[in-house]
């Protein structure tokens, strides 16, 4: 009896084990969509209890009838997934009941896809491939609503803006975007006491001045271990020295306009065979760094603070914070050590810049699903983008996370003393669309101090931020166009390929261009076409 | 007489029924296990349709356009179709040679050690690289081939030798695959080989020594044909397997400089289907894949039946 109760008991949990792990994820995004639910409905009998205030803007609320939809969006820490107040009060605010539907950002892509195909599809979708979700037909464009409902929207927008928000297949807008309005993002960076090491008191601006550097760091035991081999001149990738060559861009891809005003590919730029012949004669010299391909701000950003925590980085083209971050743990281990924002690199011909950050980024889409309720959802983010909802979304409810002085809002304690305390309590939402003030960042970044109280580090940070501010750039769009998207992933990876094996001089820079040329008739040359057709338009 | 068929076939229902409400609490554990792969292997065989169709997920596939073959057309007309097949049987190739024979080879070992203590303390620190994940274990081999932050050239440094990048090196890659492969599997899968070591009767050995056989030969003569159906069936399968090589380890270890060798055919179906989004070609080359290997798992069980009489059917 006991064993017959046993594989009754085992057969019976082998089938529930089966089936949990489908309706787990199910289960929580209800509770949460309930929690959500419920939040409201607390909010919404809190305000019928008869605050005079609220009953004030009872007349100018958004919509009469309470407004419903549901919002999938994906989620990274330490932005709070079950509810946060500001959303409380931006829903009571416009009478409208959100279903959140948040997930982890690993996979969110297929999560879309299932959802898509399950059929329960949200009337919202934020952070999935827009070029995708056009190509499957599921979300609508949104060009005539914002004008006749989102201008809100449409006034924080800048001419700049378009090329980044239309779609290249058919140049219309899609999504709504969360916007910063902060350019500084990068710095070229440099080991001040690694300078001091090696006896170079100036700080180096041209092409020559930055190779003396760095083969001093090379031969001159920058870091004083004892060790001569194990300094690493330039750390990172090799795309964050294409700037100091005249090629703007931020990425991988390496999108660009020619002299012509043509859109483009880097490699098409003449000043791409001089960066080839420059970046082949750093490497053999051991001044860049061995795991450039691995590495570096737009290949693996983890891995180069890491090396740069090791204590073995003289110099890197990466993330402002990184100079705080770094000198901070190096001092734990060495005072003084100091990583230092330095203006750009000076290329060989004298060109330098730096990548500003993009204004937009982000995309929430409204689905097929949601075509009755566009406009109401369209009315919506124009309130979350009017100046009562900019100012709740980047600094709070007024007395809560925010007091006004001089008639400007001023981020409390605890709220201003960093990104993740402000964000816990949902100021600075980036899985929604907003716009996040240049004010505000800066009050955030400061900490709620003057520059004169925040620690050594933190103003190196600051300094960083705007060191190389005259030379900033914005890159340019990718523009998926449809031979883009259907090629991209068989072109690229082989150019990044090509690139590696030409700087490590696995082949010479003609057999790179006879290699690129060779690309073109199965694909490149359309993505290079079609891209080009796109930006005429749309510029 | 129809009648007669007709009574036979009841009673035979019947005693079907009977027999399995007998065991039904055998047929009951056994169940979840044929529903799961109803479910989660043979259902979705049903939507392999979509390799022929440019599939859209709100219009199913009924609604999406049928292409015929124009998806394995796209895949067989890359022109990097030759490369990616070359790497994927390259990389199985060694790694039968060499992952597949090392658990074989050490649960010969393990068996001919006597301490039983000794023996399980080996055992159950090679199981440990089994329970690894992917991504520790390809965190771990960056972090301990990195030339700047390295322990493997950290110490032909101390050598006096030069540094060396192993991943950003082509020739390294396959190496680097097998020795990790061993590495993390070769204590577990030798688990299958320990029990069919275990399974010879003991009686063999003994003879083999009144024959003045020494322990090279007990293992050659008693041993190795003692477990060869086993390894023969496990060859097979792997066999079955040949165009399949373990993606998040390849992807992982995967970097501009040596992807000529590491794009592999799981790579791809990732990134053709996961990354550009097109689920049709992805299914197109999974496809193909399956049924290439599905063809060569037929012909190893025809050829194994041949030569030694041991097959899977």
């Amino acid at each position: 009896m006991n064993k017959r109760l046993i594989c009754l008991f085992l057969a019976v949990f082998m089938m529930l084990s089966l089936f949990v792990g489908c309706a787990a994820n199910e289960d929580t995004s209800t509770d949460k969509a309930t929690d959500q639910v419920s939040s409201s409905e607390q909010d919404e009998s809190n305000g019928s209890n008869g605050e005079d205030s609220s009953q004030d803007e009872e007349s100018d609320i958004l919509f009469k009838e309470t407004f419903k939809f549901s919002y999938m969006g994906s989620i990274w820490e330490p932005h709070p997934q079950d509810g946060n107040p500001i959303f409380d009060e931006l829903m009571r605010r416009t009478n409208t009941e959100i279903d959140f539907r948040f997930y982890p950002s690993a996979n969110y892509q297929d999560k879309v896809a299932v959802t898509l195909a399950s059929g329960d599809i949200p009337d919202v979708i934020y952070g999935a491939s827009v070029p995708w979700l056009i190509d499957q037909g599921a979300i609508i464009p949104l060009d005539e609503l914002l004008e006749e409902h989102g201008q809100n929207i449409l006034a924080n927008l800048t001419e700049e803006d378009y090329p980044y928000l239309r779609q290249a297949i058919d140049g219309k807008i899609y999504s709504l975007p969360f916007i910063l309005d902060f350019k500084p993002a990068y710095a070229m960076q440099i080991r001040k006491d690694w300078l001091d090491n090696v006896g170079i008191d100036k700080i180096p601006e041209t092409w020559e001045e930055w190779k003396t550097v760095w083969r001093a760091f090379r031969d001159q035991d920058a870091n004083g271990d004892g060790d001569k081999t194990n300094e690493i001149p330039y750390a990172g990738d090799v795309y964050s020295l294409l700037p100091a060559f005249g090629i703007n861009v931020a990425d991988r891809i390496g999108f660009v306009e020619d002299a012509d005003g043509n859109y483009t590919l880097m490699y098409e730029l003449p000043e791409f065979r001089k960066f080839l012949e420059e970046m082949r004669a750093l490497y053999k010299e051991g001044l860049l760094d061995k795991e450039f391909a691995t590495r570096g701000t737009f290949v693996n950003s983890q891995e180069l603070e890491k090396v740069a925590q090791a204590n073995l980085a003289g110099s890197m083209m990466t993330w402002a914070a990184n100079t705080r971050t770094t000198t901070e743990v190096l001092r734990e281990i060495d005072p003084n050590a100091t990583l230092i924002g330095v203006k750009p690199i000076q290329g060989p011909d004298g060109k330098r810049g730096i990548p500003a950050r993009r204004r937009l980024s982000g995309s929430a889409t409204i689905t097929v699903a949601a075509e009755e309720k566009a406009e109401n959802i369209v009315k919506f983010f124009n309130y979350v983008f009017s100046e009562e909802g900019i100012r709740l979304m980047s600094y709070g409810i007024e007395g809560e996370h925010h007091e006004i002085e001089d008639s400007k809002p001023v981020l409390k304690a605890p709220y201003n003393e960093s990104f993740e305390a402000a964000r816990k309590v949902g100021i600075n939402f980036t899985p929604f669309p907003h716009l996040f003030t240049e004010d505000a960042y800066m009050q955030l970044t400061i900490q709620g101090k003057t520059y004169e109280e925040l620690s050594e580090p933190m103003q190196l940070f600051y300094d960083a931020l705007y060191v190389g501010e005259e030379y900033f750039f914005t890159p340019l769009p990718v523009l998926n166009t449809e031979a883009y998207t259907e090629k991209q992933a068989q072109i690229f990876p082989n150019l990044e390929s090509l690139v590696a094996q030409c700087v490590t001089g696995d082949i010479t820079v003609d057999e790179f261009y006879n290699q690129y040329e060779k690309l073109k008739p199965i694909g490149l040359q359309d993505i290079l076409d079609q891209g080009n057709e796109a930006w005429q338009s749309m510029k | 007489m129809q009648v007669i068929n007709m009574k036979k076939e009841g009673q035979n229902i019947r005693k079907i029924a009977t027999k399995i409400w007998a065991d039904r609490y055998m047929y009951l554990m056994i169940l979840p296990v044929v529903i799961y792969y109803i479910l989660f292997k043979y259902w979705p065989m049903a939507w392999l349709r979509i390799a022929f169709y440019d599939f859209k997920i709100l219009k199913g596939i009924e609604g999406s356009k049928f292409v015929g073959l124009e998806n394995f057309k796209t895949f067989l007309n890359n022109p990097d179709f030759f490369q990616i097949i070359w790497n994927t049987l390259y990389l199985n190739i060694l790694s039968i040679i060499f992952v597949f024979t090392a658990p074989i080879l050490f649960a010969l070992l393990l068996n001919e050690i006597s301490n039983s203590k000794f023996k399980r303390v080996v055992q159950t620190i090679s199981y440990l690289p089994h329970f690894l994940s992917t991504v520790v274990v390809v965190s771990m081999i960056a972090t301990f081939l990195s030339p700047s932050i390295g322990t493997l050239n950290a110490i032909l440094k101390s050598l006096g030798l030069e540094t060396v990048h192993f991943l950003g090196n082509p020739k390294y890659f396959r190496p680097i695959m097998i020795i990790s492969g061993i590495w993390q599997g070769m204590g577990w899968n030798s688990i299958i080989y320990l029990s069919a070591l275990s399974g010879i009767n003991t009686e063999l050995y003994e003879s083999a020594v009144i024959d003045g056989a020494g322990r090279f030969q007990q293992v050659l003569y008693v041993t190795l044909p003692g477990i060869a159906n086993t390894i023969v069936i496990m060859l097979i399968l792997q066999i079955g397997n040949l165009l399949s090589v373990g993606f998040e380890k390849v992807y992982l270890l995967q970097n501009a400089q040596n992807i000529k060798v590491s794009e592999v055919l799981s790579t791809y179906v990732y990134k053709m289907g996961i990354v550009n989004s097109n689920y049709s070609l992805g299914t197109a080359v999974g496809l193909f894949n399956a049924v290439i290997s599905l063809i060569l798992v037929l012909l190893a069980n025809k050829l194994s039946r041949k030569y030694s009489e041991i097959s899977l059917i």
